[in-house]
């Protein structure tokens, strides 16, 4: 397999687990497409710099990551565009109605969080364990449960509202 | 595993955004070749305008001051091509820093721009003093006003513009670096 098929298939592999950690961080379709795109293009660029020190799926989370943070820093300065009410029409539901408005409102009140605690909680509930989070936030592990617990309060209470 | 995560991980999972994968993997190929393109044309572009700057130094250059002249230009373009070549490959290594690295080096960033355009309104600033001085020789001594009028205006233009830009990133500055603290 070329070294092009090899980014490309891993791109495919990964796309939604960049497409939610764009969704994380950008509520309105254009700009999160723009997002999708530019953490694609980061991920293409840096996987040459992978030297195989966490799992793939880790390694592609953090490069996402501080994408959306450059991302968010970038937006934040031009304007206060992020519209955290701004409902998020494409949204995939499997399930019942109720379902979909209980995703709505996750994903809603994620945006919500301050931005530390939002990366926590995506990588949480991407199924990433502590050592994994650690790993790509670059924070000790102390750290973690503690931004995850209180991630979790403020979620739950943004949840409620 | 609390079952409220647990239900929220399967809601965030059914939450993915859809994604057209082709037209995504299309996308990013063709602006990757776009960036490529680009490097390697900034690369290309600067070289030859130095290799120029040499050619002009040997065979061109009638005087001393022109010599001097070429020989100071030379290294400019090509020095700018490496700039950029390595800023380029500094951008990309900042994709895997962690978080509190990544928003130091965005501050580094913030600061850099502001030294960046304060040297640039250094420049224009001496620049415009001497066409200043350029001009009021000319038009005193020699009459010659309107050309030196019009590129005494060009130059003031420029200059309002280069000050502006970098009052505009002053004033905003604190407030930028502020947001990153907390964001720490």
């Amino acid at each position: 397999m070329s070294k092009k098929d090899h980014i490309h298939e891993v791109l495919l592999q990964y796309a939604p687990l960049m497409a939610r950690i764009a969704a994380t961080h950008e509520a309105d379709q254009a700009l999160r497409e723009d997002l999708l795109q530019d953490i694609s293009l980061a991920v293409w660029h840096s996987v040459e710099n992978f030297i195989g020190d966490s799992s793939m799926k880790t390694f592609i989370a953090k490069v996402a990551h501080n994408r959306a943070v450059d991302h968010v820093l970038k937006e934040t300065r031009r304007q206060d565009r992020h519209n955290l009410s701004d409902p998020l029409l494409d949204l995939v539901s499997t399930d019942s109605h109720q379902h979909s408005d209980n995703t709505y409102d996750l994903m809603t009140a994620m945006r919500r969080l301050p931005l530390k605690f939002r990366q926590v909680i995506s990588l949480q509930l991407e199924g990433f364990n502590q050592a994994e989070i650690t790993h790509t936030l670059g924070i000790n592990e102390a750290n973690v449960a503690k931004r995850a617990s209180r991630a979790l309060v403020q979620l739950q209470k943004l949840m409620e509202q | 595993m609390d079952p409220l995560l647990e239900q929220w991980q399967k809601d965030y999972k059914n939450a993915t955004p859809k994604l057209d994968t082709a037209a995504l993997l299309s996308q990013i190929t063709s602006a990757r070749k776009k960036q490529s393109i680009k490097a390697w044309f900034d690369l290309v572009a600067g070289t030859f305008v130095s290799l120029f700057c040499i050619y002009a130094l040997i065979f061109e250059a009638t005087s001393t001051p022109e010599q001097v002249l070429y020989a100071i230009l030379t290294p400019l373009p090509i020095g700018f091509s490496i700039w950029a070549f390595l800023k380029r490959k500094k951008l990309i290594k900042s994709n895997i820093l962690d978080f509190n690295a990544l928003l130091l080096f965005k501050k580094q960033q913030l600061i850099n721009q502001i030294n960046y355009w304060r040297l640039n309104l250094i420049g224009c600033s001496i620049l415009w003093a001497a066409l200043c001085i350029t001009a009021a020789v000319s038009v005193l001594m020699y009459n010659h006003s309107t050309i030196w009028l019009i590129q005494l205006g060009i130059g003031t233009l420029v200059l309002i513009l280069t000050l502006t830009r970098y009052l505009y990133l002053k004033y905003h500055l604190k407030g930028k670096l502020n947001y990153i603290d907390n964001l720490e």
